[in-house]
């Protein structure tokens, strides 16, 4: 019993020899995180915004997108077209006698005018008295009078073998010779009287220049009036360049429109002869808007009623390859006439006409390969890049739904800090298809997992770049792509991380 | 160095009932049996679990009382059942210098050790004072006891486990309901007296004493923190679904609040913000043939909490169905705290019901020296401190071989864990002074449960 007692005695003195390690050393284990990426639904709405360039257009059914610049205006005046078309010289010798003579004198400009309210006209009148008389003489213009309706005229009585000099300014005065038989006359009426008899002549030289008009109305001779050689700029962004020569819009017009602006409705016709478009980057680079013929002069365009428009499409013009030229400027070169019918008509000085240019296109269009490329720092620090060492798998679980025609191919190069590759991960995207003339749409769905495996994840670690390769492209036929504010883009993705836990 | 990464990690991971609720130690003598001995009669050791046994059968006067100072009188009881020793050996000692790494079956050994809910306690009981006398046969024994509670109580639910070592695999819900904590410094202040009211040997009795106790608490800080909802949801498409709803309470006295807030340096007097009154009350009765029943109730009374009070419910419900920063805020800076108020609330005392027996085996048989067996039954009728609705029974017995040397003592019982907890202990008493040392844990090192209890009592008996 003693022995027994001895031993419970004992024991509880070795009881607390507990075997604890000397040093703890935290364990490891793996351990399985999923951690939700994403679960968004952008439609192209949220990513496209309606402004003054990017618009919908409702009337297939579909809120299609369709972009039109800017309305480019350029706005010139017309007033060369009725410079000097009431200029005329007089040039007779006459006897001094003369009674109240009538004289018409041809309008130089062969312009037959029916009335004009002149701004401006140098009338310069030269009278030699050859005689040994002296000649009392009176120069009337019966067609030009002043505001109070006096005609104009002048007067004087010239010495023996001298001469009359003077020039008057027909400003304000109106010219009417509506019922004049000969339009394209000017009419003096001339009387001169010598002191006594005589048979000697006068010299009599009037000269009308430098007519200028507020207003002429009649039928005035075709005239250029000027060269247009016009800049748009056209606001093309970096990201917009990247589409150079890989997109083709398949539903783009460019419209040019031209309007004579005048508060008359019996206006002239005008033509721009030689049209030409011609695109330039800002590398230099050009390219002619060209007919269906490859001909880069667009023929001459009249305006017969004020306006006109003309339209350049894929039917008419390379419209879709000058766009896909994405041009930073366009010029617009051609020669303007005025009356190319010699017809009659009203112009004032205050006449213009308004050219404008605006391209418009639908989102119908054709990607070619387009990739985008970019290498972007993986900058993670260095304790990240241990714990990144401690993952053993990695799998992004992706669930797309892809309701926008565009195919995407993504690859993800990694490479390490003397930008090697370490590994390259693929993701293919595949686009919706338009199925039917109605625009209808049939999304394509993709459930993937992009994996990284053991090996993987330590060579990620090591990463310092990452080069992504983004191509896009479209793949329809027979219809082609579009837009429009309903297409959707819906991802869903998850990262399944195995990961192991080393508190050390 | 051992020992204090062992200790180290048991004061951060375990919570020890002391004699302030149903699993509670109340000393050195009576943790040793099993953490038993209601029918147990021996004076300062016993009268916290029965006042009835302040009153000796054997002692007409006496006057005893623990040790001041030097040797304070000190349990700790630590019991967790989430990482057993072995394992933590096992786990933490690494492989050629290398980690332990976990197999599939060794983190399925971890979850399986938390069962429903991971129990994580920390409570310690210093016996500022206790004191006994007792005039002669007829003035009945008079006590009083001056004992701090520092309890920390931490149910961490078996998914936190799961959540740990399995991470969140799609499809798999976690429920974290049960998480709740309670912690508490409290102070009571026990007056006892007990007396024979039979001792004439009537109806088989031998004696029977009746004991009661006047309690005063002062609750120095308390909080307390539960969880009613708490579940977590991945679904198969990764999205988490989060939705946790709870209620947190505490108390604080200003000493507490400037010593938590400000790092200001606290005495032993902090003040209170909480006061209570309980009532202890039991039976002991001796049968003619020497086996002793003891009954008791202990902590029958209300502790109510009305200084520097604050309640607020804790909720978030959201789901994170991706990385983006609004969905991530809303996971990391969504809880939303809402101030109930600051109104007084009321903690029940750990109420306990005791039922024990106590064969004096050398009695009823020629075992040599002393040897004694007991059994014991404790219902908590609440899970405050260190009470818990799960019954816990003890069977222990202890043994003096002969005068003059020491006491052995052992026991078996259930723990709060539902795992069993053998007791072991020592005590010795000579001349005027009784020393025991016990500890409730000797299988600590097979067992499932990661416990730790050192007990130590020092009474002075002067006559």
């Amino acid at each position: 019993m003693k022995k027994i007692y001895l031993l419970i005695l004992l024991s509880f003195f070795t009881y607390s020899c507990l075997d604890l390690p000397d040093k703890m050393i935290a364990p490891t284990w793996d351990i399985e995180f999923n951690i939700p990426i994403i679960d968004e639904i952008y439609y192209l709405d949220e990513i496209i915004r309606v402004d003054e360039n990017i618009k919908i257009d409702s009337s297939m059914g579909k809120k299609v997108y369709y972009v039109e610049s800017e309305n480019y205006n350029n706005r010139f005046g017309v007033s060369e077209f009725i410079r000097y078309q009431l200029d005329g010289r007089f040039f007779e010798n006459v006897p001094v006698l003369t009674g109240d003579s009538l004289i018409g004198v041809a309008i130089s400009s062969g312009a037959e005018v029916d009335s004009a309210h002149l701004k401006e006209g140098i009338l310069t009148a030269k009278i030699i008295n050859n005689s040994n008389e002296e000649v009392v003489f009176s120069v009337k213009m019966p067609k030009f009078k002043d505001k109070n309706g006096s005609v104009f005229g002048f007067n004087g009585t010239i010495p023996p073998l001298t001469e009359y000099n003077e020039s008057f300014n027909l400003a304000d005065y109106r010219y009417a010779a509506r019922d004049q038989v000969n339009k394209n006359e000017l009419q003096f009426m001339v009387d001169s009287k010598p002191s006594n008899t005589s048979n000697d002549i006068l010299n009599i030289d009037i000269t009308l220049s430098n007519s200028d008009f507020y207003y002429i109305e009649g039928k005035l001779p075709s005239r250029k009036v000027r060269d247009i050689n016009e800049l748009v700029s056209l606001p093309l962004t970096d990201d917009v360049r990247e589409l150079k020569d890989n997109v083709e819009f398949t539903n783009a017009q460019m419209i040019i429109s031209a309007e004579y602006l005048s508060k008359h409705t019996e206006i002239f016709t005008s033509e721009f002869r030689n049209f030409q478009i011609e695109g330039v980057s800002n590398t230099g680079e050009k390219m002619y808007l060209t007919d269906r013929d490859g001909n880069t002069n667009l023929g001459d365009i009249q305006i017969y009623d004020g306006s006109f428009e003309r339209i350049y499409d894929n039917t008419n013009s390379n419209i879709s390859d000058f766009l896909s030229f994405m041009p930073d400027q366009v010029f617009v070169k051609s020669e303007v006439y005025l009356n190319p019918t010699e017809g009659k008509g009203i112009s004032t000085d205050k006449d213009s006409i308004n050219v404008s240019l605006k391209i418009v296109s639908t989102s119908d269009i054709v990607i070619r390969e387009l990739t985008l490329t970019d290498t972007l720092a993986f900058e993670i620090d260095d304790e990240m890049r241990r714990e990144i060492k401690n993952g053993r798998l990695a799998e992004l679980f992706y669930q797309i739904e892809n309701a926008i025609p565009i195919e995407h191919n993504m690859k993800f190069i990694f490479l390490d800090s003397n930008k090697v590759e370490l590994f390259p991960k693929d993701v293919d995207l595949p686009g919706a298809r338009v199925i039917d003339a109605n625009r209808n749409i049939s999304a394509r769905e993709v459930n993937d997992i992009l994996k990284l495996n053991a090996d993987e994840i330590l060579q990620l670690a090591d990463a310092y770049y990452i080069l992504f390769e983004w191509t896009v492209f479209t793949d329809q036929d027979p219809y082609t792509a579009y837009f429009s504010k309903e297409q959707y883009f819906k991802i869903k993705a998850f990262c399944r991380l195995i990961y192991n836990v080393n508190i050390r | 160095m051992k020992k204090i990464l062992f200790v180290g990690f048991l004061l951060i991971a375990n919570q020890v009932y002391a004699n302030f609720g149903s699993f509670g130690l109340n000393s050195a003598r009576t943790t040793g049996i099993g953490n038993g001995g209601v029918a147990m009669m021996d004076r300062l050791n016993t009268f916290q679990l029965n006042p009835a046994s302040l009153r000796n059968f054997d002692d007409s006067t006496f006057f005893e009382f623990t040790n001041l100072l030097i040797l304070p009188n000190l349990q700790i009881n630590g019991s967790n059942n989430i990482l057993p020793l072995k394992d933590i050996s096992l786990f933490f000692s690494g492989v050629d210098g290398e980690p332990y790494r976990l197999s599939d079956a060794d983190k399925a050994q971890i979850v399986s050790n938390f069962d429903a809910v991971g129990k994580m306690f920390f409570h310690t009981k210093i016996n500022v004072l206790s004191a006994a006398i007792q005039f002669s046969e007829k003035s009945g024994a008079f006590g009083i006891s001056i004992d701090d509670h520092v309890t920390a109580r931490l149910n961490l639910p078996s998914d936190l486990a799961n959540f740990l070592m399995y991470g969140n695999p799609r499809g798999v819900e976690y429920n974290f309901a049960d998480f709740s904590y309670q912690t508490a410094w409290t102070r009571s202040i026990a007056l006892t007296y007990a007396n024979r009211i039979i001792n004439d040997s009537t109806a088989g009795l031998r004696y029977l004493n009746l004991g009661a106790s006047l309690k005063y608490y002062q609750g120095m800080g308390y909080a307390d923190f539960e969880t009613q909802r708490g579940r977590v949801f991945t679904n198969q498409d990764a999205h988490i679904e989060f939705d946790f709803l709870a209620r947190g309470r505490a108390s604080a006295s200003n000493a507490i609040k400037e010593f938590v807030d400000n790092g200001e340096s606290l005495n032993g007097f902090p003040g209170s913000s909480g006061t209570g009154f309980g009532l202890d009350f039991g039976l002991l009765g001796e049968l003619e043939n020497g086996i002793r029943l003891g009954f008791s109730i202990t902590d029958l009374g209300i502790f109510n909490f009305n200084d520097g009070i604050e309640i607020a419910d804790y909720t978030l419900k959201t789901t994170m169905r991706s990385v983006n920063q609004k969905d991530v805020d809303s996971v990391f800076n969504g809880m939303e705290k809402t101030n109930i108020g600051d109104s007084d609330f009321s903690v029940a005392p750990p109420t306990t019901i005791r039922l024990g027996v106590a064969v004096p085996i050398h009695k009823l048989t020629a075992f040599p020296g002393l040897f004694n067996a007991y059994f014991d039954y404790a219902q908590g009728i609440n899970n405050n401190f260190a009470n818990a609705l799960i019954p816990r029974v003890s069977l222990g017995v202890d043994w003096q071989y002969r005068d003059k040397l020491p006491i052995l003592m052992t026991g078996i019982s259930n723990g709060i864990t539902g795992k069993v907890r053998w007791s072991m202990g020592l005590g010795y008493e000579i001349w005027k002074i009784g020393v025991y040392v016990s500890t409730f844990d000797v299988v600590n090192m097979v067992s499932p449960n990661t416990n730790l209890s050192a007990s130590f009592n020092f009474r002075w008996r002067i006559y």
